[in-house]
């Protein structure tokens, strides 16, 4: 099975019809073996690479909306089922509930990666934002936010957790700034690209509706002064007014303190980008992505006027190259396979020792107030157990493991010939081949044409003797019949000829009896006449007796 | 039951009377050249000498509906056998 011609499939099999039996061969148990762990090698290395695919989905897909969490959780059963049959075709002991307990770990893993990424990485950016809005907006607008989304992250905190491709800027230094760009591109903003960062824009957003509130409120009375001016995340001025209470506005002062707002928000812009054209002086692209982050969204650009600029709604994600996915593999403890290096061997336990998160994400996003989150959270993203490397589907060449016996005969191996190919051909032995070629597929020919032939005479010889068997079973049922009825016949003629012997035998008996009745008779006849003539003889003698007048019988 | 479901490979062939036999897939390839598919599948019955037979169908997927052919070319059944040697 080493050869090039053939290419091993493995698909999912349901019910196939047999139009045509299969042929047979014996193998002894060695060759069978052989051939099967060939195939579940082949198996293993589909399902793992298929495993790896998942994975690599799972890391770099984007949890957009609400629904991250089924989401999650649906990758993580796939991806634990893959995982079980693996183990089960590498003949490694499973435990009973590996899927379960296997998806729940794998599910808070992936949940505690997407709370790293979103903690950690912007943490310092919704800490800004946090401190601003209180500022500017005043407890009484936060406390207005339907949504939560500040995550307190400790300001000095630095995860001591690789992440791959991790934007190289010190969040000391975004700190003082507000513009929540902190990978931008110099060059990019001029030219209105987007730039591919990671963000929940809820924090804007919410500000820039106050502002909008407030603004639509001034506009109600003096329409033409102050246009409507999105304000990604305003600066520090401590003179705006509550825009929350409408009635006591000063237009005048919000125009002037957001037109200051807009200045500073500029010079910190500026000052921000110098520092990271200094801080990542060699990026010549746009900036690229972790490929375990998770959700990507614009940051707002603003011209000179404040005005937002509207953007092109498409990415310009630069996939990373093979080198760099390497690289990160490399960084996040993983090899060029995607296999787990160094990292401890996972002990399977059972389900009920699988501890759930203990912070649901949800209340990671929950304002706390500026604290610090203490322990880290996140986990490696996701734990393969070590398995022994897989023999490569090198099928082996053993003359010894060929065992496969020809069906129906026990018959030893041919000889193994050289191929016609490596011979050196004249062509006399192209003509004597072709019409060797030739006599053989005419043979053929006949052969198949006797073949039907005989099929039809069977055929036909079957159906005559189908009508042959038909017409004897009628005329044994009809043989049968008439022998009934004779059968019957006859013993109702020999009880006929009982019951005339049983007569005969009456009417002998009456008969003899007559006779005997008859021969006495005439002995008592005879006796009477011989009396009568001695009667007649003494009257003869004696004339004084008168002779009577009845004759002698 | 199940693990052995995930371990084995399992096919069903559906007779032409109607019966449905539950047999074990062993290896399924395809000729790069003919592409033509084959399957080997064991109904493990072992002889006398512990000898397993084993089946080798062609797998006709050109129709709807995936059917098993018998392997009628002496050529091409050689060629099968000279892939499970």
């Amino acid at each position: 099975m080493t050869d090039d011609r053939i290419e091993l499939v493995d698909w999912e099999y349901g019910q196939y019809a047999e139009e045509r039996p299969a042929r047979q061969i014996r193998t002894r148990a060695l060759s069978f073996q052989n051939i099967k762990a060939k195939f579940n090698a082949f198996r293993i290395a589909r399902l793992q690479n298929k495993l790896e695919n998942k994975i690599e989905k799972a890391l770099t897909r984007e949890y957009t909306d609400n629904n991250y969490e089924r989401k999650i959780e649906k990758s993580a059963n796939v991806i634990a089922r893959l995982e079980e049959k693996i183990l089960l075709l590498s003949k490694q002991n499973v435990p009973t509930n590996y899927v379960a307990s296997r998806a729940i770990k794998l599910r808070k893993n992936m949940i505690d990666n997407l709370t790293y990424h979103t903690t950690n990485y912007y943490g310092s950016l919704y800490t800004i934002g946090l401190e601003r809005r209180d500022e500017v907006m005043g407890p009484e607008i936060i406390a207005e936010d339907v949504m939560p989304e500040e995550v307190p992250v400790e300001e000095n905190y630095v995860s001591d957790v690789p992440v791959a491709e991790e934007t190289p800027v010190n969040e000391d230094v975004i700190r003082p700034f507000i513009e929540p760009e902190p990978v931008v591109q110099p060059a990019a903003i001029p030219n209105n690209e987007e730039i591919d960062v990671e963000q929940s824009n809820l924090d804007r957003q919410s500000i820039v509706d106050a502002i909008n509130e407030g603004f639509s409120q001034v506009n109600a009375e003096d329409a033409p002064v102050i246009n409507p001016v999105d304000v990604p995340n305003p600066a520090p001025q401590a003179e705006a007014t509550p825009v929350s209470e409408a009635p006591a506005i000063d237009k005048e002062a919000i125009r002037e303190a957001v037109e200051e707002a807009f200045r500073k928000l500029e010079a910190e812009r500026t000052n921000f980008d110098q520092h990271v054209a200094e801080a990542v002086p060699e990026t010549p692209e746009a900036v690229r992505v972790s490929r375990n982050n998770t959700t990507s969204v614009h940051a707002d650009q603003f011209d000179e006027e404040g005005n937002r600029i509207r953007r092109p709604k498409k990415y310009d994600y630069t996939p990373m190259t093979d080198e760099e996915i390497r690289e990160a593999q490399i960084k996040l403890g993983f090899d060029e396979n995607g296999n787990l290096i160094d990292a401890p061997v996972v002990e399977e336990k059972p389900a009920e020792e699988v501890v759930i998160q203990e912070v649901p994400i949800e209340q990671a996003f929950v304002p706390a107030e500026n604290k610090v989150v203490d322990e880290p959270v996140r986990e490696v993203p996701i734990v393969v157990p070590d398995r022994p490397e897989e023999p490569a589907l090198e099928l082996e060449d053993e003359p010894n493991m060929f065992d496969i016996i020809p069906e129906a005969e026990e018959a030893p191996a041919k000889e193994v010939e050289l191929p016609e190919s490596a011979r050196v051909m004249t062509i006399d032995d192209y003509e004597t081949l072709k019409e060797k070629i030739l006599q053989l597929r005419k043979q053929k020919e006949e052969s198949q044409q006797q073949k039907l032939d005989a099929e039809r005479r069977a055929q036909e010889a079957a159906q005559e003797a189908e009508a042959a068997r038909v017409q004897y079973e009628e005329s044994q049922a009809s043989y049968l019949e008439r022998m009934n009825m004779l059968r019957a016949y006859a013993e109702s003629l020999e009880a006929a000829c009982d019951e005339n012997e049983r007569g005969i035998e009456a009417a002998e008996r009456e008969s003899r009896e007559s006779e005997g009745i008859l021969q006495s008779q005439r002995a008592e006849i005879d006796r009477t006449n011989k009396i009568v003539s001695e009667i007649d003889l003494m009257m003869e003698g004696n004339p004084e007796i008168e002779k009577p007048a009845t004759k002698k019988v | 039951m199940e693990n052995q479901e995930i371990e084995k490979k399992m096919m069903s062939i559906v007779a032409e009377d109607g019966s449905i036999e539950e047999v074990e897939v062993i290896l399924a390839f395809e000729f790069k050249d003919t592409k033509k598919e084959y399957v080997i599948y064991t109904k493990n019955e072992k002889d006398e000498n512990e000898n397993i037979t084993v089946y080798v169908s062609n797998v006709d997927r050109s129709s709807g509906e995936p059917k098993l052919l018998g392997v009628d070319d002496e050529e091409e059944w050689n060629r099968v056998k000279d892939v499970l040697r």
